[in-house]
C-alpha cells in the first residue's frame, strides 16, 4: 500500500511577511537572535547572528522549555497568564514574549541596551505577528510515500540497525 | 518535516541511558546534528530535558527527528508537561526490576492524564514499549510486562541499555510508528 505523508507548512508570502517583521526587530534593537517558534518549539523563523540550524533548535526547545514552566508556575500560583518573561545574563538579556494564538518569540540582546526600548520594538512586532498570524494559511509541504511494510526494512538499512 | 520523539518511563528507568547511547550511536553514523543538550542534577537525574536531533534522509525527504527525555521524578511533573507539548511519537521505557512494578504503571497512568490536558489520548499514540534491564537478575518475565504495560499491543523492544542493546531497534521502530500514524492521520 502505498501512502503520502504530508506536513503543512505555511505559505510561502506570509512567510516573507514575518522574515521582514523579525529583520526588522533585529535592527531596531541589534539583538543577537529573533527566534520565533510555536509553543513546543518548533522555529517558525529566526534572524540574527546565531542562525546555524543545530543550535537554534535547541535554543528554540529551551525557550519553550522556560516559557512553559515559567507558564506552569504562573497557573499553580494563580498569576495571571504569563506574557512576558525576561531574565538578565551578565552580558546578554533575554526577553521571551507570548504570541497569540500559540506562538513564542525570544530576544536576545547586549547588555546596554535599553530594555524599555527592545519591549516596546518587541509589543509592536508581536501585534504585527498576530496581525499575520489570525489569518494564516496552511500548505501541503513535502511527501513521503510510504509503504507500512517496507518501512521498518527501509529505515533500518538508512539507520543501520 | 519535523518530528518530535520523547523518552517517558519511571525514575532511572533508563531513558537518559537510552537517549545517550542512541546519541552515540547515531552520531557515529552522522545522523545526529549537532551536540547532546543536558539539565540533570549533580546525581545524574534528569532536571528538566535532554535533547539532540537526528537528521535521516528517507527517499530524499530530510527528516529531522529532535529526540527528548523528561525528568522520570514525580516532583518534576510540571517540567514533563510542559516537554510533552505537540510530541509525535513516545518510547515508554519500562525498568524491568520487580521492585519498580508499581511505579512503571503509575507513571504511565500519569503521562495518559498529561497527553488528555492536551486534547490527545495516549492509547491512540504511536508508542513503542522497551522493556529495560533485562541483565537484571530480579526482571520480569516479559509476557507478565506485556500485559501491564502495553495496552496498546504495540511493538516491544527488550534492551540493556546500558550495553546499547535494543537501543537502536527501539529508534527506528519508534520513527516507524511515528510516519505510519502521521500517515493515517492526513
Ligand atoms: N542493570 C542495568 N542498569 C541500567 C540499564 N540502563 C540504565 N541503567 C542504570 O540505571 C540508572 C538510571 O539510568 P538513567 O538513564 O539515568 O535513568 P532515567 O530514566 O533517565 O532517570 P531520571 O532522569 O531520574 O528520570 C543508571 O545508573 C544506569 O546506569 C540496563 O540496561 N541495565
Ligand atoms: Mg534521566
Amino acid at each position: 500500500m502505498e501512502l503520502d505523508l504530508i506536513e503543512y507548512e505555511i505559505e510561502d508570502s506570509i512567510k516573507n511577511k514575518i522574515s521582514k517583521v523579525l529583520e526588522n526587530l533585529v535592527s531596531k534593537t541589534s539583538a543577537h537572535i529573533v527566534v520565533l517558534s510555536d509553543d513546543a518549539g518548533r522555529i517558525v523563523d529566526i534572524k540574527g547572528k546565531e542562525t546555524a540550524e543545530d543550535r537554534s533548535e535547541f535554543i528554540a526547545s529551551l525557550m519553550s522549555g522556560i516559557f512553559g514552566a515559567a507558564s506552569e508556575m504562573s497557573k499553580m500560583l494563580s498569576v495571571e497568564e504569563l506574557d512576558l518573561l525576561q531574565f538578565e545574563g551578565k552580558k546578554v538579556d533575554v526577553i521571551i514574549k507570548a504570541i497569540k494564538p500559540r506562538f513564542l518569540i525570544g530576544i536576545l540582546v547586549d547588555k546596554g541596551v535599553a530594555l524599555g526600548s527592545v519591549r516596546l520594538f518587541l509589543r509592536e512586532a508581536s501585534q504585527e505577528l498576530e496581525e499575520i498570524f489570525s489569518n494564516i494559511k496552511l500548505v501541503p509541504a513535502k511527501k513521503i510515500k510510504v509503504d507500512v511494510k517496507t518501512l521498518e526494512e527501509k529505515l533500518s538499512r538508512i539507520i543501520g540497525a | 518535516m519535523k518530528l518530535k520523539l520523547v523518552y517517558f518511563g519511571s525514575s532511572l528507568a533508563g531513558k537518559s541511558t537510552n537517549v545517550k547511547k542512541l546519541y552515540e550511536i547515531l552520531k557515529e553514523k552522522n545522523i545526529a546534528k549537532g551536540d547532546f543538550v543536558n539539565m540533570e542534577t549533580d546525581e545524574q537525574r534528569t532536571l528538566f530535558v535532554e535533547m539532540f536531533v537526528s537528521s535521516i534522509d528517507i527517499d530524499g525527504v530530510n527528516v529531522d527527528v529532535k529526540i527528548l527525555t523528561t525528568p522520570g521524578q514525580f516532583r518534576l511533573h510540571p517540567l514533563r508537561k510542559v516537554i510533552m507539548k505537540e510530541v509525535d511519537g513516545l518510547v515508554f521505557v519500562v525498568d524491568s526490576s520487580i521492585e519498580r512494578k508499581q511505579v512503571n504503571f503509575l507513571v504511565l497512568r500519569e503521562t495518559a492524564a498529561v497527553l488528555k490536558e492536551q486534547g490527545e489520548d495516549l492509547m491512540r499514540f504511536p508508542v513503542v514499549v522497551q522493556y529495560n534491564k533485562r541483565d537484571l537478575p530480579d526482571a520480569m518475565p516479559v509476557e507478565e510486562m506485556q500485559v501491564i504495560y502495553n495496552p496498546w499491543d504495540t511493538d516491544f523492544v527488550e534492551a540493556v541499555a546500558i550495553e546499547g542493546k535494543g537501543v537502536l531497534e527501539t529508534f527506528v521502530k519508534a520513527l516507524k510508528n511515528i510516519l505510519i500514524a502521521k500517515t493515517w492521520k492526513e
